[in-house]
């Protein structure tokens, strides 16, 4: 469990002396990041501290003014969405992950249905879909009473967790969690830390974005800390404690 | 995805307007065909009007029965040179009022290019004018004109003109094909109670305590008719009014008049009903020392002394029947009929009230008097078929009457501009102006300047007529919607019926409306139980709601829809239920190819039309009246429609549809 | 050995979950009512009528139904439907070829619903309020391509027994019956539509982006391309009404569809379709078209209220059609 910073060898992700500017107001002021392989990063940092421009800049929202993103080792450019889905980086937004009305398996396999057809004439393969959308969540340890129910009647952790059973599936190797926990009760925090750890287990490195120090606490191997578009610093779960990392936050106190 | 989205559309584009570009002229659901001009010579007639002594027509009426005995069928049309007759009867050879008439068929004969022969016997002898009408039909005349003096005397006579198929109207003296129960077209002559109640607004328009209604001979329907008008029109503005009964004796009259306004001292509004009224009247006023600052005073008819009173402002109006619009008008409506296939729109024609007052007591009348027409409408023929009915209408009468008139329009739907156009109209200075009242609110103003500025004022197509648009134009020439269900309902159920039901396609449009409420009249009259039936404008939608009210009520054999949209899904209905004219009887508004064939086949009886070239026709016809002879149009509306088409004149109005219909 | 709960639990769950269980209740309701109580409902006659009054509405309503999952609204539909008519009428009547007829009857209704695509998804403008001025658009352009005029031919062409004729077998069989074609046509529409949506990769986008099209667009969904296509379906279908109509009546006005698209949302809504996108079924919206027509036919069978003024109940029952659905999708 604590291979933090291993895996030899290339990071999934390095991004160096980021810059984004928007007009006179600079969000971001030269940070570097870095997510190893196999490793939960927590993100963390005020409101307006800079996460979400990073963020951005990472998954292809924002083009950044200055500064370099190397994904495994390669140095990219993201300059849309589709580029980072392609390259294995998956954004789960709590509000924008998932459609209420669908069922689990529709949602599972939204944008990647799997059809059968004819040439031009195809149509949708729902046996095979169903089937394949229950293994891949009962391997991340959830268990569904159907790939047919709507994902309305899920509770919040279970949706979160299809989130993250779903980007797995398809192949991603760095899993953004976006405030993954927030209005979430207690035991539904629980599982989605544990679908987390699940997920890491299986391979993945997670960004995981939280207000909640306490939650970040639990999965993170290391913490990044923002504040005002600057690079505070890194800080693995052995150096500081819940509240350490609280007082960094909000620049109570320097390390 | 945006380029390729972007390029596509232009592609489509491009295919839209490659649709749409090369479509030929707007469609008109109707075909224009070559009119030919036949004209069938019978008896050989002078180009002017003839006006006949009795001894010598029966001359002529001699020679032509000797020619072996055949029904000689008339093609008539637009350019076709008619020989029309009118009995009447009395002469201007000796009696003057006849001369005003006389002059009235005179200069119509001569404006639309018609032969017209004047038969009267040479004194009042009723049995002698029966003759003349069968000496009139004997004739074979294309139409004929005549006094519905004694009904019951004329009804045979004028039947075997009607079955010898000469249309007929009557002018002067009648009451109208229904009253009357004679088949003519139309009786044209003054609308009493419409004189009664526009004479009654007049006078009350400044506002008044009471008024009083000075009848010279209670019991008279005619005269009875008046006052109830008067009454009425007094009522709607709160004040109370009465009649008051007089008799022939001047000085008796004078004291009872006077008595009466002993008793009522604060009456102050008086309407006599002509010269035995206001002759004493006028006695009356000296006598009490009243002028025109006390009280406000009206008349029926027109005589010196009253004339006096006018210029002098004592009386406000006197009321005309403006007989010489009885013997013009009664040649155009047979023009019409003859030309054009047009009917009259009404059973009665008002051709008074006329209003004669101060401004207009002294008109000169001057035949030759050039006249500047402006006729400003919503649309044109350029871009709306229907408006070129209308133009063709105000180009033929321009022609004919000699009138210089000018047609305005914007060059799209846009009040505004038609507005802005009225107002240039104003400032040419012409001598008439006609204009559609699309939007009252909007033409209000400009309409007014023409009005301020001395230039009357018709409305003609769109318009509810100067009472109800709060505008003072003289009048609005269109459909009268109620009359159009009422007419058209009297003839559904001629034959009797179960149960009626008009198909209303638009339940809240207030000319729909109009024309339900006038055929439930018009079948409640007759016992028949009648109701509105609301459709929408989805025709299969439609066809089920009708089919499911005849399954609920199976005894309705009486069916009116009010346009093609409604009668479409009622014979798509007709069709999927099997039925036939046998076992229904239908009738319509507006006209279609389709409605044409139903006609036709006998499905329809008739199909109403608002007959666009009569409000084009007439608009510049009023307007020439007003300048030339002084004459107004009687009601502030006057109907061009209902114009009933059916199997006696379909052919014909198919004939000319697109251009005069 | 199965309690009688459980036997019952698919009955349930259908009641629950399917987008018509709604209708399909309501329409059973209604259905046995007027044929207990309303003289004359249930016969041949009356119930071929109240399909047949259903056609053109329904013709548009699969469309908009559509349209609606993927969260927009199509206020055009009516000129577009004239405009097909038009276009259809005068190819066969007056051009004399049937294929261009009926090529551009579709293909132009399907421009303007692409117009209104792009506008909606280019601009940002609500659709109500996009839809609602080409509406006036292209009721203008209509205006223009007509001349003003209506269009009726007295002729009788073979495809329009195609497209809308009398099913003569049927109608032999049962006395007072009047089936058509168009019938058949939409029935089919409905069934290809439904199959669309409910089993092809881009029905399940037609969902997403009416759903939650943030979700969707994250999942790689081009909604805006999906919703422009389901205004073009839109187009298309409210052309094929123009079809249809013309087919048997022959006659086509500017104001033709007038209303329609407010009969087809109204449709759609009590078929089971949510307002808000994302939900419901082409099934479900024939059903909703089928319910108002039932209703229409049973008011003026039973002759009680004034003719002129039934379309009044018709509408609270709509009313309460939707509030029914809403109970029942709020009892999952």
């Amino acid at each position: 469990m604590s291979m933090s910073g291993n895996g030899g060898d290339t990071p999934v992700v390095y991004m160096e002396d980021i810059v984004k500017r928007f007009g006179t107001i600079t969000a971001l002021d030269g940070v570097d990041f870095t997510v190893n392989q196999r490793e939960v990063v927590g993100l963390l940092g005020d409101n307006g501290a800079g996460k979400s421009t990073l963020i951005k800049v990472l998954t292809g929202v924002h083009t950044p003014t200055k500064g370099q993103i190397y994904f495994e080792g390669q140095k990219v450019d993201i300059p849309s969405p589709q580029v980072a889905r392609a390259l294995g980086i998956e954004t789960c937004y709590q509000d924008l992950a998932l459609i209420p009305l669908m069922s689990v398996t529709r949602n599972f396999f939204l944008g990647r249905e799997v059809t059968r057809g004819f040439g031009p004439v195809t149509w949708l393969d729902m046996p095979e879909m169903d089937q394949q959308a229950r293994e891949a969540l009962k391997d991340i340890g959830i268990h569904l009473r159907s790939p047919r129910e709507k994902v309305g009647k899920l509770s919040g952790g279970e949706r979160q967790s299809i989130a993250i059973g779903r980007a797995r599936y398809f192949g991603a190797k760095l899993l953004i969690l976006d405030e993954p926990t927030s209005a979430l009760s207690v035991g539904e925090t629980h599982k989605v830390l544990t679908y987390t750890l699940n997920a890491k287990e299986r391979g993945l490195s997670v960004i995981f974005i939280s207000h909640n120090v306490g939650h970040v606490y639990q999965v993170a191997d290391r913490f990044t800390i923002i504040r005002r578009g600057h690079l505070v610093g890194n800080y693995t779960r052995d150096e500081v404690t819940e509240n350490d990392i609280a007082d960094l936050i909000t620049g109570e106190r320097e390390k | 995805m945006s380029q390729k989205v972007l390029s596509i559309l232009v592609l489509l584009s491009i295919l839209f307007v490659a649709a749409c570009g090369p479509t030929p002229e707007p469609q008109t659901i109707v075909q224009t065909v070559e009119v030919e001009k036949t004209v069938v010579e019978t008896v050989e007639v002078e180009k002017e009007v003839t006006v006949v002594e009795t001894v010598e027509v029966e001359k002529e009426v001699e020679v032509i029965k000797e020619v072996p005995v055949e029904v000689i069928v008339r093609e008539t049309g637009p350019d076709s040179v008619l020989d029309l007759i009118f009995v009447q009867h009395a002469l201007c050879a000796w009696d003057s009022f006849w001369c005003t008439v006389e002059n009235g068929i005179r200069s119509a004969a001569d404006d639309m290019n018609v032969n017209a022969t004047i038969l009267g016997p040479d004194s009042f002898d009723l049995e002698r004018v029966a003759v003349l009408i069968d000496q009139a039909v004997a004739a074979q005349p294309d139409g004929i004109a005549l006094t519905v003096t004694d009904p019951d005397l004329f009804r045979e006579p004028i039947q075997r003109a009607l079955d010898a198929g000469i249309p007929v109207v009557a002018y002067n003296a009648g009451s109208g094909p229904i009253e009357d129960d004679i088949a003519y077209l139309t009786y044209l002559g003054q609308d009493e109670y419409q004189g009664g109640y526009l004479g009654g607004l007049r006078l009350a328009a400044d506002g008044g305590t009471a008024g009083v209604c000075i009848n010279q001979q209670v019991g008279h329907t005619g005269l009875d008719k008046r006052c109830q008008g008067f009454v009425d029109a007094l009522a709607e503005s709160d004040i109370p009014a009465e009649v008051l009964g007089i008799s022939d004796d001047p000085a008796e009259s004078q004291t009872v008049i006077s008595d009466y306004y002993t008793a009522n001292p604060d009456t102050d509004i008086f309407l006599t009903l002509g010269p035995n009224g206001a002759n004493p009247f006028y006695a009356f006023m000296e006598a009490e020392g009243l002028d025109a600052g006390d009280i406000t005073h009206g008349t029926f008819d027109i005589s010196p002394e009253i004339a006096d009173r006018i210029r002098a402002g004592t009386t406000m109006f006197g009321i005309d029947q403006q007989p010489f619009l009885q013997g013009y008008g009664a040649v155009q409506m047979l023009t019409m009929v003859l030309r054009y296939g047009i009917l009259p729109a009404l059973p009665v024609t008002g051709t008074g009230p006329g209003f004669v007052t101060a401004e207009n007591v002294d008109f000169e009348v001057d035949a030759d008097r050039p006249v500047d027409a402006i006729m400003v409408q919503h649309a044109l023929c350029a871009w709306d078929a229907f408006w070129c009915v209308v133009q063709k209408g105000i180009e033929v009468a321009a022609t004919e009457m000699g009138v210089n008139a000018t047609v305005l329009g914007p060059d799209a739907f846009d009040l505004e501009r038609v507005a802005v156009l009225i107002d240039q109209a104003v400032a040419a200075q012409p001598d008439g102006i006609g204009v559609t009242v699309t939007d009252a609110d909007l033409f209000r103003e400009p309409i007014e300047s023409a009005l301020d500025a001395g230039i009357p004022v018709v409305g003609y197509n769109a318009g509810a007529g100067p009472i109800e648009d709060g505008i003072d134009y003289m009048t609005y020439i269109g459909q009268d919607e109620y009359a159009g269900g009422y007419l058209g309902g009297l003839r559904l159920a001629a034959d009797g019926g179960n149960r009626g039901v008009c198909i209303n396609q638009q339940v809240g449009h207030t000319g729909l409306d109009r024309r339900c409420n006038g055929f439930v009249d018009a079948l409640e009259e007759q016992g028949i139980p009648a109701e509105v039936l609301g459709i929408s404008d989805d025709p299969a939608e439609s066809q089920t709601v009708i089919s499911d009210y005849y399954t609920a009520n199976p005894d309705t054999d009486i069916f009116l829809t009010l346009g093609p949209n409604g009668a479409n899904p009622f014979y798509a209905f007709m069709d999927a239920e099997g039925l036939g004219a046998g076992d229904i009887r239908h009738g319509t508004f507006d006209l279609s190819p389709e409605i044409n064939e139903k006609i036709k086949d006998g499905t329809t009886m008739f199909g109403i039309d608002q007959q666009p070239f009569l409000q084009g026709y007439n608009a510049v016809m009023f307007l020439m009246l007003k300048h030339r002879y002084g004459i107004s149009p009687a009601l502030p509306v006057t109907p061009t429609g209902p114009g009933f088409v059916d199997l006696s004149n379909v052919e014909v109005v198919e004939r000319l549809a697109g251009e005069y219909r | 050995m199965t309690t009688i709960a459980e036997r019952l639990r698919p009955a349930r769950r259908f009641a629950v979950e399917s987008p018509i269980a709604g209708p399909l209740m309501t329409l059973a309701v209604v259905f046995v009512l007027f044929s207990a109580f309303v003289p004359n409902f249930l016969t041949v006659r009356s119930i071929s009528g109240i399909i047949n009054a259903a056609v053109l509405t329904g013709t548009i309503t699969v469309g908009i139904t559509l349209l609606m999952i993927a969260g927009e609204f199509d206020l055009s539909v009516a000129p577009m439907m004239a405009m097909g008519g038009f276009l259809y009428a005068r190819g066969t009547a007056e051009a004399g070829s049937v294929p261009l007829a009926i090529l551009l009857a579709l293909l132009v209704p399907a421009v303007m619903g692409l117009v209104n695509g792009l506008v909606v998804t280019r601009t940002r403008i609500p659709s109500f309020i996009t839809t609602l001025s080409t509406l006036f658009i292209y009721r203008g352009i209509v205006w223009l391509f007509s001349g003003g005029q209506m269009f009726q031919t007295v002729e009788k062409y073979l495809i329009y027994d195609i497209f809308n004729g009398r099913l003569a077998f049927l109608n032999d069989m049962w006395q007072g019956a009047n089936f058509r074609t168009a019938t058949l046509w939409l029935l089919g529409l409905v069934l290809l539509f439904q199959y669309v949506l409910v089993r092809t990769q881009f029905g399940n986008h037609v969902f997403a982006a009416g759903g939650n099209p943030g979700a969707a667009g994250a999942q790689g969904v081009n909604v805006r391309r999906v919703k422009v296509i389901c205004f073009i379906l839109s187009g298309v279908m409210a052309g094929f009404a123009g079809i249809l109509l013309f087919s048997q009546y022959t006659t086509v006005r500017i104001a033709t569809g007038a209303g329609e698209e407010l009969k087809a949302i109204a449709a759609a809504v009590v078929g089971g379709t949510a307002l808000t996108g994302g939900s419901g079924s082409i099934i479900g919206a024939l059903l909703g078209v089928m319910i108002i027509s039932m209703l229409r036919t049973g008011v003026v069978l039973t002759n009680l209220i004034p003719a002129d003024n039934f379309e009044a109940i018709v509408g609270v029952t709509i009313v309460g059609a939707a509030i029914f659905n809403s109970w029942i999708r709020s009892k999952a």
